[in-house]
């Protein structure tokens, strides 16, 4: 069951002049546990004006340089101990969004790593929900010691968590042959979700990796029953042109033999895509 | 002399066109002489290119239960049109949609016989400049030449058509209204959203990305390509539900691009090479997880949709996983007084995009994205993320 959101109401202009006059900036250290709690208040007005502070330091979450920001990051962690779901929906919320816009997420998010792990077992969806996708969008790299918690993940019920988790599995099996197994047994599982094994399929398109393991993951999903599951290996067969080399045979059989029309059409479109790289 | 009274319909639709101006409308009439409800739909190309250019419209004439009249398709030169018919029934309103296409003759010279692997030139009379394989096979573009110098060894002409998009109108036939018709959805109102994300080619560099937005305000017309979610529900109030075969929802078509060479003055630029960092770099549709359920009870008159679900992005980046957009509304409209039905409008979404919802065309309920504009990149991601989500409750009364 979703986390209860807050309900947004009209903004008292006093109100709102205090929270502009009381925001941070972000990089120095203001209280985020009580940001946090002011944003799960029942008070629509202790709501909004935390609100403002906190949409208001929008430019400088991005400007801020990764040492400055630990300072925030180890000032919001305190929130994930309160027992108030609301509060730490919100800490997560922050949090994932640090990750999927910072390019030095690793770095800057360094302290709040073990704790977004510890949540991916936080009995609220959305949290651990956040939590995921905190962790599996840190940039440049996502932490080796994160491999083992997230690869139970992707069997989660939730689906939004599942496939996060999947995309993060597969940025590991780029480099973790421990990963790439644990991705095989997604692909060919036959108890797997389809969008799990779509979620894998979408992320090996656009990482463009040349390793022949990986490649041949797509394979699976071409030999596939599943004819959207086929077609989303098509078009990463496509994307990845002549890395996809070793796919050629069964796209050729796929181009001729196939009886949907869309699916030969995308196996002549990826196999010219093949060949026109190797050229 | 035939009783012709005639109800002016309601809605146009311009739709440009590339280089040159195309403009189309659709518009649904009652004749109460005959009980018929009839569209008509035009499509003109201007007058320039209209030699150059043919033109394909197709328009569907929808009730409540689907199709009440077989579709009409116009092909051949500019300007064109369509005409449909179906009987009416009482209070019961009649939408037609004409989809449009320009078509773009190409003389193609073939430089090997049935050779599908080597290159052909098209001229496309400047119309949509490109080049590429002259496989009328092909599902898409896929080479850009410039240089051609070899000896034709087969001519022929192949068509293309460009979708230019639909034009709709709509009306009601005289009557007790039966039927609800309840559109929701969500949209980009901007130009274009943050992407948190990052692009990089050997050649272009890298760039941050950007997704396309719907680029526009509310709008209470079915056009799934302004949206980037669309649920379309019709309540039956005295039958205590809905009507689950002409219910509908289709995930919107997103775009990716180079924020760098992509985001020009007003405009966002493609380009027909993919996935290499330079203004288009990638597009696909979403991952549609949508639903529409319904209940209500027939004795007291009242029938509910609930439309709940996610839909998320699907040609996101590596390390830039999107949240989904997300949604749990209920909209119920009851005839406890059928001289003035009444509605509510109940539930939750997400703080982000744009909402809106229209009820048999009717305004009631218009919610702007909370972030200020596209560039606010952290409150775009903390919307998405379920926090901080906007709250419906509304009730009113459905205009007759």
């Amino acid at each position: 069951m979703r986390v209860m959101k807050i309900i947004i109401f009209g903004i008292s202009p006093a109100l709102f002049l205090l929270g502009s006059v009381a925001a941070s900036q972000a990089g120095q250290r203001m209280d985020w546990l009580d940001l946090f709690r002011e944003l799960a208040s029942n008070d629509p007005a202790v709501r909004d004006v935390a609100r403002e502070r906190l949409f208001r330091l929008d430019n400088g979450f991005w400007d801020v340089d990764a040492d400055l920001l630990k300072e925030d990051v180890r000032a919001m962690l305190p929130a994930f101990e309160e027992k108030d779901v609301q509060v730490r929906l919100q800490v997560s919320a922050v949090l994932s969004t640090l990750s999927l816009g910072r390019p030095d997420g690793t770095t800057a998010l360094e302290s709040a790593i073990p704790v977004l792990l510890a949540h991916f077992k936080d009995a609220e969806i959305a949290i651990h929900r956040n939590a995921v996708f905190a962790i599996i969008n840190l940039k440049p790299e996502i932490p080796d010691d994160a491999l083992e918690p997230l690869i139970p993940m992707t069997q989660d019920s939730d689906k939004e968590t599942a496939d996060a988790a999947t995309h993060g599995l597969t940025r590991f099996a780029l480099k973790s042959p421990v990963a790439r197994t644990a991705l095989r047994g997604l692909m060919t599982g036959k108890d797997v979700p389809l969008h799990v094994k779509q979620a894998a399929v979408e992320t090996i398109r656009v990482a463009k990796s040349d390793n022949p393991e990986i490649i041949g993951l797509l394979s699976v999903a071409l030999a596939d029953e599943n004819r959207s599951l086929v077609l989303s290996g098509l078009r990463a067969a496509s994307k990845l042109g002549a890395l996809a080399e070793s796919l050629g045979p069964q796209l050729e059989k796929l181009a001729e033999t196939h009886p949907d029309p869309e699916v030969r059409a995308n196996a002549v479109a990826a196999m010219d895509s093949l060949r026109s790289e190797a050229r | 002399m035939k009783n012709l009274f005639v109800l002016v319909a309601l809605f146009l639709v311009p739709i440009a066109a590339f280089s040159q101006q195309t403009s189309g409308r659709t518009d649904v009439y009652y004749d109460s002489g005959n009980n018929v409800v009839f569209a008509t739909a035009s499509l003109n190309p201007d007058y320039q290119t209209q030699y150059y250019y043919g033109i394909s419209m197709t328009t569907y004439l929808d009730g409540e239960e689907g199709w009440v009249a077989n579709p009409v398709s116009y092909n051949g030169p500019g300007p064109g049109s369509t005409y449909i018919e179906a009987p009416a029934q009482a209070g019961h309103q009649y939408m037609a949609d004409t989809f449009s296409w320009v078509v773009t003759s190409y003389q193609t010279y073939e430089v090997v016989s049935g050779c599908s692997d080597c290159y052909d030139w098209y001229d496309s009379y400047g119309y949509d400049s490109f080049y590429g394989r002259g496989d009328p096979e092909s599902s898409g573009i896929s080479y850009t030449i410039f240089v051609w110098a070899a000896p034709i060894v087969v001519e022929r002409l192949i068509q293309q058509y460009v979708s230019l998009g639909q034009s709709e109108g709509r009306q009601r036939a005289p009557g007790e209204r039966m039927d609800f018709q309840v559109l929701f959805k969500a949209f980009i109102p901007w130009l274009y959203v943050w992407a948190g994300g990052y692009c990089s080619d050997p050649i272009a560099g890298s760039s941050e990305v950007i997704y396309d937005g719907n680029n526009r305000t509310y709008n209470s017309m079915v056009d799934v390509s302004k949206a980037k979610a669309t649920n379309l529900a019709y309540l039956l109030p005295d039958q205590g539900g809905g009507n689950p075969s002409t219910s509908w929802h289709q995930i919107g078509y997103t775009k990716r691009y180079s924020k760098e060479t992509g985001l020009g003055a007003g405009i966002l630029v493609d380009d027909s090479v993919l996935h290499d960092c330079y203004r288009l770099d990638d597009q696909g549709a979403g991952g549609d997880s949508m639903h529409i359920d319904f209940s209500g009870n027939a004795g007291s008159r009242a029938a509910n949709v609930h439309f709940y679900g996610d839909a998320r992005n699907e040609i996101t980046g590596l390390g830039s996983w999107a949240p989904a957009i997300s949604w749990d509304i209920s909209v119920t409209v009851s005839k406890s007084n059928p001289s003035a039905p009444d509605y509510s409008v109940v539930g939750w979404h997400d703080c982000m995009p744009a909402f809106e919802i229209y009820i048999a065309g009717q305004t009631v309920y218009q919610q702007p994205p909370y972030p200020s504009g596209p560039e606010a990149w952290f409150t775009v991601g903390y919307c998405l993320s379920g926090s901080g989500s906007t709250y419906v409750n509304t009730t009113g009364t459905v205009f007759q």
